[in-house]
């Protein structure tokens, strides 16, 4: 029998920092797509408030849960993401939500970076063309829209202790490293 | 050595001394000084030639509308042409070249130009360049191109960087003036998030180059503190350096921040510029207007300059232009310089005012000689002006000749949606018409206001008006005490009645009033025309000081009114954007994103030549060590593949899941063939057609449960299958319950081809997955694990026609998988295989693919019509049953193989009969793909000829006239080896 295969994460771990901002790939986190079925919208509510106390999130918001959160990814659709392996998320979704949705791994379709510091407002009207300022897009928004010609889903999150502010990116996987790019030429991070 | 012309006072940082050099001379400026003014300050006014005649040329102006001092600024890659002295920001050792000359500038060999400019009038290339006619592009243009034009790129790639950004605003106020910063200022107080751009690298417009008090405050000392104020508001954003260049739909601004030209380059950030796109809910233009000239004989010579420029070098450069200024008007804004100049101590020989007698003559000091009801006759001085000579036979001596036209508002925003401008005779200028671009007011001299006072008071309704627009509380009206004097102007156009004088009407591309009468003789009575018959508005000026004296000069000929003449359109951009800009950072590899399949890596290491396929980049086949041709490399692969195990990175097929209580029938809607019956745990061949009856796409389609479905569809088309099956569930279907997401990302797909496939999985397999021929027959597919618990998809399909299978693992798994695969299978004889490889094979079985599947074939013509399922509806169903699309004699995918086999066939070669002619009339069909074909040692192809699949044996030939090769080919089956279909069997 052959031995166990070594994951790979989309961006081997990229990581920038500059005075002002710093951003990271993040790995370990396990993205479950739950799609609503026909009339499934109140047993799929009902099971998720069930699962994790919270109510699904309203189009262009996530909702915190415990060592995740549960993001509007499309009509009818949420992407659950959570600290923990996706077969265990997955499951654990099958069960509570079955008959009110369909539910497909997305764990590996997508690169998770996190980005935080003052400067991420800067960084991200250099790439993002949807108005990421706090005033349009506090803590709590999420939306699906394009970087740099890219598919993304953005959330701008609650920052972490001595973070003044925090993005967070998820890009396709395998133009990740585009992303990385970009986000690499971008400054603060970007100097010649 | 230069005579410093500075004189007190000014907006310059005298504590900042600056060199630069200007033609090899060293010169001294300061910060807060553009090119222009520090030139100025030097005595130096001969900085340019002209376009077409070479004439010596001064600064005419203070601003970006500047038709004359064009310069290079910078060497090597980094030089910049065309840059306007006037708005060019001075900064140490800057060094600054003129352009168009041949020799120096003060002797310009080119100048012999203006000794023929009898023979050059407007339309003279035209008229003479027309034989022979072959002369034009390889002899007549180059040689008028060198003779006459702008500054010059170096040739080589521009070094300077570029970059995007968007912003978001719920007031966007264009132009930093008075009216600008009152607008932003009360908008900012209001709560509104407003961002203020002004192309200036200082806010205050026109006031900066004018005395008074708004408040009982200076004008300077009211712009300091209204931008204080404004940096407090954290919800105000001040973008100098930033033009707003266009106007575009949805309250989209696209404007120009200039980040490092104002910089010595070891200062300069990362990029040049940034182009923003500022998405704007209401937007004030607030641009001011410009001042004109009038056009009167040699009204070009340097030293005649506008007379606003004139009064700004002197109140916001201390600069004096001149130690002997003359100045001509026809308004009261001539009168403002000649006080202003009085008041800096410029000596001021004359104020001629074309006015008999005007209202603001009567408070003019006493020490300014006012000429009234005269006019210039003639100038003297050919590289400075030296003297005035006015038709009343005066003669006034003048080192610097300051003229007033009158003000033309800067409504060029207001014309981006095809806005019509209208006449307005208070002004004697043309103002914004009605119909403005959605979301934009205007406020202060661009509507026309000539006072102070007036600016403001716009300001304060325009944004009252937007406040109310964005269901704000509206401000009451504060109380402003600012000038507010009546302004008079009386129309002038021409000076002079000698008939054989030239007067500028463009200075940029040195068109005269001889040339608007000369188009007008000629029948160019359509503004529109005229602009192209003369040049007069082209290039980087766009006509900002000669638009309306030219439109005033045709209205003279035809004897129209200027409102019934009418004006050009103003497109964007406003001012010279760089394409650069325009790029941003999509250059290079940068260009667009590239996707990379889970094996890329891996690839990369083993010698892979890589494809772009859309987005992907795709390994088309590995060179190994001695192979010389990509040939070799193909040939080996595909050999390997057909007699030992061949592996092949297919991640990139479009992967769709779909599930739902009515997947299946969802399923079996989309695809022409019937899907309804397929059993769990089966793959199926699947043919979608477009609505219009042609194929769209093919793939396969495995049945994972009763309500779940994982479609494959081809690289090309994964995105628009994915579209359209969206379309499908939300428009056609919206009862269905489906629901659709891709998973092209999710998962790493291998395509494991070869008799020895099963052997090698095998080896990966964990223990209870049985994947023999009877467990696991052709098109079975199922969720099995494989080194020791990792979840995977097996599809047992084969588009080699070998025993194969594809393997999906989840994308983290796919470098991991690929090297652990090509270890295990090394005794097995494993080999990769690239998108040639795939193609050779896939010809050799008679597959189609993107070349066969080009959305111009149908089922039938790919000998798939008996797949549209009659007993069911599917897209494309009715369409695709059209006679055109159906008929027996049409075209059928067949193979084709040379006569001779060491004949290659063309791809894209047309099918005519032996002895035909190889005209259109004769065309029996095409070649779609080509390959040698390593298996039947020959070149084989596929095709699509009319009743092909009737005609097997016949010989025809294919012709590919535009590479010359006309080869004898017999028209066969396309399944050329193994038709049978045993191998894949095994």
């Amino acid at each position: 029998m052959a031995s166990q295969l070594t994951p790979t994460s989309p961006l081997s771990g990229f990581a920038l920092k500059a005075p002002q901002a710093e951003c990271a790939e993040q790995t370990g986190m396990a993205i479950i797509s739950v799609s609503m079925a026909k009339s499934g919208a109140k047993k799929l509510a009902s099971a998720m408030k069930g699962e994790y106390g919270v109510a699904l999130p309203l189009p262009g918001q996530y909702v915190a849960i415990k060592d995740g959160m549960i993001v509007s990814s499309a009509r009818d659709q949420f992407f659950v993401c959570q600290k923990t392996h996706p077969d265990k998320l997955l499951k654990t979704l099958l069960a509570c939500c079955s008959g009110a949705a369909t539910m497909t791994d997305q764990s590996d379709a997508w690169a998770q970076i996190m980005l935080s510091g003052a400067a991420c407002t800067a960084i991200m009207e250099r790439l993002c063309h949807i108005d990421t300022t706090s005033a349009a897009f506090p803590v709590g928004s999420a939306a699906r829209t394009s970087i740099e010609h890219m598919g993304a889903i953005i959330a701008r999150i609650k920052p972490a202790a001595k973070q003044t502010d925090a993005f967070m990116i998820l890009t396709p996987r395998s133009s990740a490293n585009d992303m990385a790019h970009a986000l690499a030429h971008t400054p603060p991070f970007f100097s010649i | 050595m230069s005579r410093s012309m500075r004189i007190k006072g000014g907006l310059i940082d005298r504590s900042a001394p600056l060199n630069f050099s200007f033609n090899g001379h060293d010169y001294h400026g300061y910060a807060g000084d553009t090119v222009a003014s520090a030139l100025l300050a030097n005595d130096v006014h001969l900085v340019a030639r002209s376009f077409k005649y070479h004439r010596p040329r001064g600064i005419l102006t203070s601003g970006a509308e500047e038709p004359n001092a064009l310069m290079t600024i910078g060497a090597g890659d980094d030089a910049d042409p065309n840059t306007r002295a006037t708005i060019a920001e001075l900064y140490d050792n800057m060094i600054v070249k003129s352009q168009n000359h041949v020799g120096s500038l003060n002797f310009d060999l080119m100048a012999i130009n203006d000794w023929l400019s009898p023979f050059l009038s407007a339309g003279f290339y035209y008229k003479t360049f027309m034989w022979p006619a072959a002369f034009w592009e390889k002899f007549y243009e180059p040689v008028i191109r060198r003779a006459a034009g702008l500054g010059a790129l170096s040739g080589n790639e521009d070094p300077s960087l570029y970059d995007k950004g968007y912003r978001h605003a719920d007031l966007l106020v264009i132009g930093g003036g008075v009216s600008g910063l009152m607008s932003a200022l009360l908008a900012g107080r209001a709560g509104l998030r407003v961002i203020l751009a002004d192309e200036d690298f200082r806010f205050g417009g026109n006031a900066l180059a004018m005395n008074g008090d708004i408040d009982s405050k200076s004008y300077a000392d009211w712009i300091n503190d209204t931008l204080d104020e404004l940096a407090h508001f954290p919800h105000v954003t001040l973008m100098p350096r930033s033009t707003v260049f266009g106007v575009f739909d949805h309250g989209t601004y696209g404007v120009l921040e200039n980040l490092s030209d104002h910089l010595p380059k070891q200062d300069k950030p990362p990029y040049r510029q940034i182009m923003w796109k500022i998405m704007a809910k209401r937007a004030i233009l607030a641009s001011g207007a410009l001042e004109r000239p009038v056009a009167f004989a040699d009204n070009d010579r340097p030293g005649i300059m506008l007379s606003g420029a004139v009064r700004e070098y002197a109140n916001r450069y201390a600069v004096a232009t001149g130690n002997n200024v003359a100045i001509m008007t026809n308004n009261d804004s001539g009168i403002d310089t000649a006080i202003d100049l009085l008041q800096a101590g410029v000596n001021v020989t004359a104020l001629i005012d074309s006015r008999a007698s005007a209202e603001s003559h009567q408070n003019l000091p006493k020490d300014i000689r006012l000429i009234a009801g005269d006019t210039i006759a003639r100038t003297s001085g050919r590289k400075r002006i030296r003297s005035v000579t006015l038709e009343s036979g005066a003669k006034i001596s003048a080192d610097c000749l300051a003229v007033s036209g009158g003000w033309s508002p800067a409504l060029h925003l207001t014309c981006h949606h095809r806005g019509r401008p209208v006449w307005n005779d208070d002004i004697v200028g043309f103002v914004p018409g009605g119909d403005l671009p959605p979301g934009l007011l205007l406020a202060g001299s661009v509507t026309g206001a000539m006072s102070t006072k007036a600016c403001l008071d716009q300001a304060v309704t325009a944004v009252n008006t937007a406040l109310k627009d964005l269901g704000k509380k509206t401000i009451s009206k504060p109380k402003i005490s600012a000038e507010d004097k009546a302004y008079h102007i009386s129309p002038l156009w021409q000076m002079g009645s000698n008939p054989k004088a030239r007067k500028f009407v463009d200075l940029q591309n040195d068109v005269s009033s001889k040339d608007i009468k000369l188009a007008h003789q000629e029948g160019y009575r359509s503004v529109e025309h005229l602009k192209r018959y003369t040049t007069m508005g082209m290039a980087t000026d766009q006509g900002k000081t000669s638009n309306v004296l030219g439109l005033a000069i045709m209205a003279e000929q035809s004897g129209r009114s200027i409102a019934d003449t009418g004006t050009t359109i103003f497109r964007p951009p406003y001012t010279p954007v760089p394409i650069g800009a325009f790029a941003g950072r999509s250059r290079g590899k940068a260009f667009r994103p590239i996707r990379l399949a889970p094996s890329h890596q891996w690839a990369k290491e083993h010698n892979a030549d890589f494809v772009e396929a859309g987005a992907w980049l795709r390994a088309q086949w590995f060179t190994r060590k001695g192979e010389t041709h990509w040939r070799q490399s193909v040939d080996r692969e595909v050999l390997a593949t057909r007699s030992a195990v061949g592996i092949c990175d297919v991640s990139t097929l479009g992967k769709i899941d779909i599930q739902g209580r009515d997947a299946n029938a969802f399923v079996n809607l989309v695809y022409a063939n019937g899907f309804a019956k397929l059993p769990v745990g089966k793959t199926r061949y699947g043919l979608m057609l477009r609505e219009d009856g042609f194929v769209m796409d093919d793939g396969t389609t495995a049945r994972l449960g009763d309500n779940h479905y994982v479609m494959t569809t081809t690289t090309a088309n994964a995105v628009l299958v994915y579209r359209h099956l969206e379309f499908c569930r939300q428009g056609i279907w919206p009862d269905l319950d489906v629901q659709l997401i891709s998973t092209t990302e999710q998962y790493a797909q291998y395509a494991i081809a070869g008799p020895e496939a099963r052997q090698l999985l095998n080896k990966i397999v964990d223990n209870g997955v049985d994947i023999s021929d009877a467990a696991f027959p052709f098109m079975a597919c199922g969720e099995i694990s494989i080194c020791n618990g990792i979840k995977a998809r097996l599809f047992r399909i084969s588009f080699s026609g070998e025993l194969a299978y594809e393997l999906a693992v989840p994308a983290r798994y796919g470098d991991a998988l690929i090297r652990l695969l090509m270890d295990i299978g090394q005794p097995l004889g494993i080999t990769p295989y690239g998108t040639e490889a795939l193609g050779v094979m896939r010809i050799e079985k008679g597959h189609p693919a993107g070349n066969e599947l080009n959305g111009q074939t149908s089922a039938h013509h790919l000998g798939m019509g008996r797949m549209l399922n009659p007993n069911k509806d599917f897209i494309g169903k009715v369409m695709a049953m059209r006679p055109e699309l159906t008929r027996d004699d049409g075209v059928r995918l067949v193979g084709l193989k040379p006569v001779d086999p060491n004949h290659a066939i063309s791809a894209g070669a047309h099918i005519v009969a032996i002895g035909a002619a190889t005209t259109s009339a004769n065309d029996q069909g095409w070649v779609s793909s080509v390959a040698w074909s390593p298996m039947m040692q020959t070149s084989i192809a596929l095709g699509f000829v009319t009743s092909g699949n009737t005609r097997y044996g016949e010989v025809v030939r294919a012709a590919d006239p535009l590479r010359g090769n006309d080869v004898e080919v017999e028209i066969v089956s396309p399944h050329f080896f193994d038709p049978e279909g045993r191998r894949l069997h095994g």
